[in-house]
């Protein structure tokens, strides 16, 4: 329990904290180990140099004139006259001659007896093989650094030791004190990358919209996949109209590579060539309708612009079919509109033949006239609006109904005609849609065909476990060669924009309710589509 | 039995004078105010809490179907007859939606008119009669409002000797037809047979099913049950 207690507080810090720990912990290891490069080098030079002088003392006063003599004559007197004098001049802790047997002779400090034994043990290579040397050892006053060098009489035979010795306390306390400002320019060192690891670290974190990398990478796969998920056809270009971005849609209905690696790079001309709307200008552009790679597509273009300079463009687009699927909906509203005009226009007709009978004095005919208008009317209204429990379908029957009369087909219910309420399977809107569309289907069959008999017959009922719509034509029937296809997108038997889309739209949306439709030929002539929906969903079989 | 009491709503004085003649010729129609506009009518229908109202849409400070529309919010007991015009299916439509007694069309007929208010005498009759409710009752209230006889309707256009041709057709249980074999036996089109072979169907004489035949298209197919009839 109590290590999970901490392994939870220890919970990873942040990115700009661990890119700044990382930062300083490196610099200061480097500056750590090149302080301690730099100081034993120093301290190596120091030892060099301090010892080189020695050395140089000691032999300056091994052949000093007066000195062999006074050592061959053991005359410390003299060699203190000759010596201390040096002394005073030389920064060295102090000066000593010994015999050729490594006892004092004279010792530049005072209170060391004449005639005791050298010590450190290092007068060997000076007495016995004339060589001048530098040691460090431990001596009568403590570890020094010293230049030995022999003391030769006339003949040359060996009968001395100069030692010139600096203490190593001294040393080393010069030592410091050359190294002090190297420490305050390393602490300094380290005081600007401590700051400037801040600074960096923080302006690598703005650079990043404060966000940790991890969430960076989230984000980056959440939009990635937002972008391939989107339905719309969507690409980016830069300036130079090379492709930035693409996603599936896109790549789907220009039917391109199905990887988008390969096409980033690639010229826009190259994937998507002949089409001035992608390439002229440099606005915006809204809903064009035009055709890349064969599609027909409607297309927005919309420039990408960062801190008010252009970079690119986006292109949006999606495939003209599904629009105008949309607008086929809209366009049953637009023909409720249509009815409305129709009657207006009626209505207008038949105001001026009342006005025509009265000027004439026909007053049983104007009365015949205005009673026979309302009586129709009324008549379809009531029939209507008693049979079909919906008020929507009711809209749209009496709609139909005057179409239907200005086309000059008869729209007739065959008796038996009956709906309490449309199953909620499917919303009124797409009902409305099923039903509109088989009778404007059966309305363009009507017409197309030559016979005289122009009679739709609707039948709506939901007596049963079902509801039934049927509606038959009296018109040339459905061609044997759409007749397998006719309920795709896009198939049709007449020419023109917005067609094909209708048996389309009522196949799916009685699949979706789980429904059937038959298409049957007419008796003598005509076709029959006839729509079975459960009314309860399960129930079907 | 008590009177029932009107209000016209018209701005066309003369009509609403013809309208009002004609109801005051109805003995059991009693007090009738006319009002031009609908500020008007908003005022008086609290004080005068008429039965009936006959309201036409077409008003000079706004349509009747908003009065129409408030009235079925309010707990008022007023019922309304609406007068449009027949190219305002819009309206028509809107006003079946919020339970309009009956709609008429312009140019008014006065013999539906008189139906009406007929039928809106016996609706308020058995209103006021009938103190004890009971499902019978409210049944013959509703069915009253919607001028609709729904028991008719699952008969409605079935002739007995079509329908004995039409079982005739199913003699074996083997016989197995669609419409159109149906249709051509008997000389009818193929939409009545559809009718009376679903009638068949629903009164369980007759089973149907969809058939996913050689030609891509489903049928219908239509077998006797065994159940007999």
């Amino acid at each position: 329990m109590k290590f999970g207690h901490i392994i939870a507080r220890l919970k990873p810090a942040s990115f700009q904290t661990r890119a700044f720990l990382l930062l300083l912990a490196v610099s200061s290891i480097l500056s750590l180990l090149l302080g301690s490069y730099v100081f034993s080098r120093m301290e190596d030079s120091l030892f060099l140099q301090i010892g080189g002088r020695a050395l140089v003392q000691a032999r300056q006063i091994s052949v000093m004139p007066g000195v062999a003599r006074a050592v061959a004559a053991r005359d410390t007197t003299a060699l203190r006259a000759l010596i201390m004098p040096l002394k005073q001049q030389s920064d060295a802790n102090y000066i000593v001659i010994g015999d050729s047997q490594g006892r004092h002779l004279f010792h530049s400090q005072p209170g060391i007896a004449i005639g005791r034994p050298m010590e450190g043990g290092d007068n060997a290579p000076v007495l016995q093989q004339g060589r001048a040397i530098v040691t460090q050892e431990k001596g009568t006053l403590g570890v020094s650094l010293r230049g030995k060098a022999p003391i030769h009489d006339v003949q040359g035979r060996i009968i001395g030791v100069v030692s010139v010795g600096y203490f190593q306390s001294r040393i080393e306390q010069w030592n410091r004190l050359q190294f002090m400002p190297f420490v305050m320019l390393l602490l300094t060192v380290l005081a600007i990358l401590f700051f400037s690891a801040w600074l960096f670290t923080r302006s690598i974190k703005r650079q990043m919209f404060n966000l940790e990398p991890l969430e960076i990478a989230r984000l980056m796969r959440l939009q990635d996949v937002v972008f391939e998920s989107i339905y719309e056809g969507v690409m980016a270009i830069d300036r130079q109209w090379q492709l930035t971005a693409i996603n599936r849609a896109a790549r789907d209905m220009l039917e391109l590579s199905p990887n988008s690696q390969p096409l980033l790079g690639v010229g826009l001309e190259q994937l998507v060539p002949d089409c001035s709307f992608l390439h002229a200008g440099d606005e915006d552009k809204k809903d064009e309708i035009c055709v890349f790679n064969g599609v027909s597509v409607i297309a927005s273009r919309v420039g990408i612009y960062i801190d008010g300079q252009l970079h690119g463009w986006v292109i949006s687009f999606r495939r003209k079919d599904d629009i105008s699927t949309l607008s086929l909906q809209l366009s049953q509203v637009k023909r409720y509109a249509d009815n409305l005009r129709v009657i207006r226009h009626e209505h207008l007709n038949w105001i001026s033949t009342v006005s025509g009978l009265l000027q004439i004095k026909a007053y049983d005919e104007v009365m015949k006239l205005v009673q026979s208008q309302s009586a129709t009317h009324q008549k379809v209204l009531d029939y209507i609006s008693m049979t079909f429990g919906n008020y929507q379908v009711c809209g749209l029957l009496i709609g139909k109904y005057y179409r239907a009369k200005e086309l000059g087909i008869e729209l007739a219910f065959e008796s038996g005609c009956c709906l309490d309420a449309l199953p909620n399977c499917l919303s009124d809107l797409e009902w409305m849609s099923i039903i509109g569309n088989l009778l404007d289907n059966a309305f363009d069959a009507s017409q197309s065909g030559a016979q005289d008999a122009k009679q739709v017959v609707l039948y709506l009922s939901d007596v049963g476990e079902e509801l039934i719509i049927e509606v038959a034509d009296q018109g040339e029937g459905v061609d044997s060669a759409v007749r397998d296809r006719m309920f795709e997108r896009g198939v049709s038997t007449r020419a023109g924009g917005d067609r094909g889309v209708g048996l389309y739209l009522v196949d799916s949306y009685v699949q979706q309710a789980g429904g059937t439709i038959t298409v049957e030929k007419n008796i003598p002539h005509g076709a029959v589509f006839t729509i079975f929906v459960p009314k309860k969903r399960g129930e079907h079989a | 039995m008590r009177d029932i009491d009107v209000l016209i709503v018209e701005d066309e004085v003369r009509l609403a004078e013809i309208h009002a003649e004609f109801i005051r010729k109805n003995s059991r129609f009693r007090a009738i105010n006319v009002t031009a506009n609908l500020t008007d009518a908003r005022k008086l229908i609290p004080v005068l809490k008429p039965h009936l109202l006959l309201l036409d849409n077409y008003l000079p400070d706004g349509k009747g179907i908003e009065l129409l529309e408030s009235l079925v919010s309010s707990d008022l007991a007023t019922r309304v007859i609406f007068i449009t015009a027949a190219s305002d299916m819009e309206t028509c439509s809107k006003a079946i939606r919020y339970g309009a007694f009956d709609y008429i069309i312009k140019p008014v007929s006065y013999e539906r008119l008189q139906m009406t208010l007929e039928r809106y005498v016996r609706f308020f009759d058995s209103q006021q009669s009938q103190q004890q409710v009971n499902q019978h009752h409210v049944d013959a209230l509703f069915n009253l409002q919607s001028k609709d006889f729904r028991q008719d309707k699952h008969t409605k256009g079935i002739e007995e000797l079509t329908l004995q041709r039409i079982k005739d057709v199913f003699l074996s249980a083997q016989e197995v037809h669609t419409t159109e074999s149906v249709a051509r036996r008997i000389g009818i089109s193929k939409t009545t047979a559809r009718r009376y072979l679903e009638f068949c169907v629903e009164k369980h004489f007759l089973q149907a099913e969809i058939s996913y035949g050689r030609i891509g298209r489903p049928e219908r197919v239509y077998t006797k049950q065994d159940l007999p009839l």
